[in-house]
């Protein structure tokens, strides 16, 4: 059993291209970031706001999120949702994922970890 | 409450490219008004600031490109250098300062022991102080240099870069350290340094003892002194410029063959020339000499064509090292070429 910060820093590498996907895919339906973050984490997505807000950010400057900033309420807030590009994107990325997920299991073996 | 915000999101964004900071201060401040119910408690302010992490780390994941003087890469490198340089460089230069120290105080009052230490300890420190900060620069330039230099290297061919252009490996002699050429640069500079301030007259040089009091002479000749600065200064230059060859080329390319070369010829020509000069030595020093029947032993030794036999020698000495080195630094390129 490697010690407890290896295992993070695998997990953290392998969640690390799997945000993006989780990231589109939520923002079909326009939502603000504290919103995401909360709907990311109600599906046990492991991830924390100070990755989630740069990432955000990342993602509209390629212009894979368009964003608008609601100033109907109280306070102003930054809704993102999915741009085309971002859904051709998303679409290509969850081929790939299905791809790789097959791949893996066939050199390990389907759930042989659970033994 | 807000005051810990703004101050937060300040902290945040001043890290930040300048065009990115409006932006991010608007996005960030709304994030964090989110995480809060309304009218929250400092406590509450407090526990999602510790949540979102130090501003310096947040900022570092809102820039895109990680910013480095010395990448990673060269990093290992670089602190190899400098734990060997610095410490070497820094305790000669002490030492000189010392020394130096020594004289300065002792010119004014040779009986006060108290004030003759302070100022041999003051100057020797001070010296050996600003000498490591100068290796530190220099060798952090050296290797900022030799990083981005590297990184911006044109593409070439189809792939941008082609395997033709791959050097050989089949000689671990070929290949010249990143560390021997930033040392040899940063080392040559700061005694170059050194070297001219000795000239302009900064430090005097040289102690005697006679009949128990002491008695400081310079050894040289003010003249001589002052012909020898553009002398260190062009081998300042050469060995800058061999330094770099090194630190492009790491290894025994011909452009670094051709830098040794003309280095240490030039080098060894300036030398001879400089040796016989008449009139090194300041006048109060060789009288000294001949006071103290020194110059006696001297002028004894046989002369050829009118040049004493020591200097004679001593010029045999460095047309030996330098053709020596001359040689070994083509050897070196000609085995780095051969297959």
């Amino acid at each position: 059993m490697p010690e407890f910060d290896t295992m993070q820093n695998f997990l953290t590498e392998l969640r690390r291209g799997s945000l993006t996907l989780a990231v589109l895919g939520s923002l079909r339906t326009p939502r603000y970031g504290y919103a995401l973050l909360q709907t990311l984490q109600e599906q046990h997505i492991d991830i924390e706001a100070n990755t989630l807000y740069p990432l955000l950010r990342r993602l509209e400057s390629q212009e894979l999120l368009t964003s608008d900033w609601d100033t109907s309420e109280s306070r102003p807030r930054k809704y993102y949702t999915v741009s085309a590009r971002g859904k051709i994107v998303l679409q290509q990325l969850l081929v790939e994922w299905g791809n790789m997920q097959r791949s893996i299991e066939a050199i390990c073996g389907k759930g042989e970890n659970h033994e | 409450m807000s005051n810990l915000i703004e101050r937060y999101v300040y902290d945040v964004t001043r890290r930040l490219p300048e065009k990115e900071r409006e932006d991010v201060k608007k996005e960030l401040r709304a994030n964090i008004y989110d995480m809060l119910p309304d009218g929250a408690s400092d406590e509450a302010v407090k526990k999602v600031l510790y949540e979102l992490g130090s501003p310096a780390s947040l900022a570092e994941k809102y820039r895109t490109h990680p910013r480095y003087l010395i990448s990673p890469a060269y990093f290992d490198e670089y602190v190899r250098v400098l734990k060997w340089v610095l410490p070497l460089v820094g305790v000669i230069v002490m030492v000189i300062g010392f020394v130096v120290g020594a004289f300065d105080a002792a010119k004014e009052s040779t009986a006060n022991i108290p004030f003759v230490m302070s100022g041999i300890i003051s100057n020797g420190v001070s010296m050996g102080v600003s000498a490591a900060f100068q290796v530190l620069i220099w060798t952090t330039i050296g290797f900022a240099i030799a990083d981005h230099s590297g990184a911006k290297q044109p593409k070439v061919g189809e792939h941008g870069w082609k395997v033709e252009d791959l050097p050989e490996a089949q000689n671990a002699k070929a290949s010249i350290p990143l560390s021997e050429g930033i040392a040899e640069l940063v080392v040559s500079v700061v005694f170059s340094i050194i070297g001219i301030l000795f000239c302009a007259g900064r430090l005097p040089f040289m102690m005697v003892f006679a009949q128990g009091d002491m008695v400081f002479y310079n050894i040289f000749s003010q003249s001589f002194l002052n012909m020898l600065i553009p002398f260190i200064l062009v081998s300042m230059v050469l060995a800058v410029v061999q330094g770099i060859a090194k630190i492009n080329d790491r290894r025994w390319s011909v452009f670094v063959c051709v830098s040794v070369v003309a280095k240490s010829l030039i080098s060894m020509v300036l030398t001879i020339y400089l040796v016989n000069q008449p009139n090194i030595l300041s006048t109060e020093f060789h009288s000294f000499l001949v006071q103290s029947e020194v110059a006696d032993v001297f002028s004894i030794l046989p002369h050829v064509n009118g040049t004493n036999v020591l200097v004679i020698a001593f010029c045999v000495l460095i047309i030996i090292g330098t053709v020596s080195e001359s040689i070994k630094a083509i050897k070196n390129t000609v085995q780095a070429h051969v297959k």
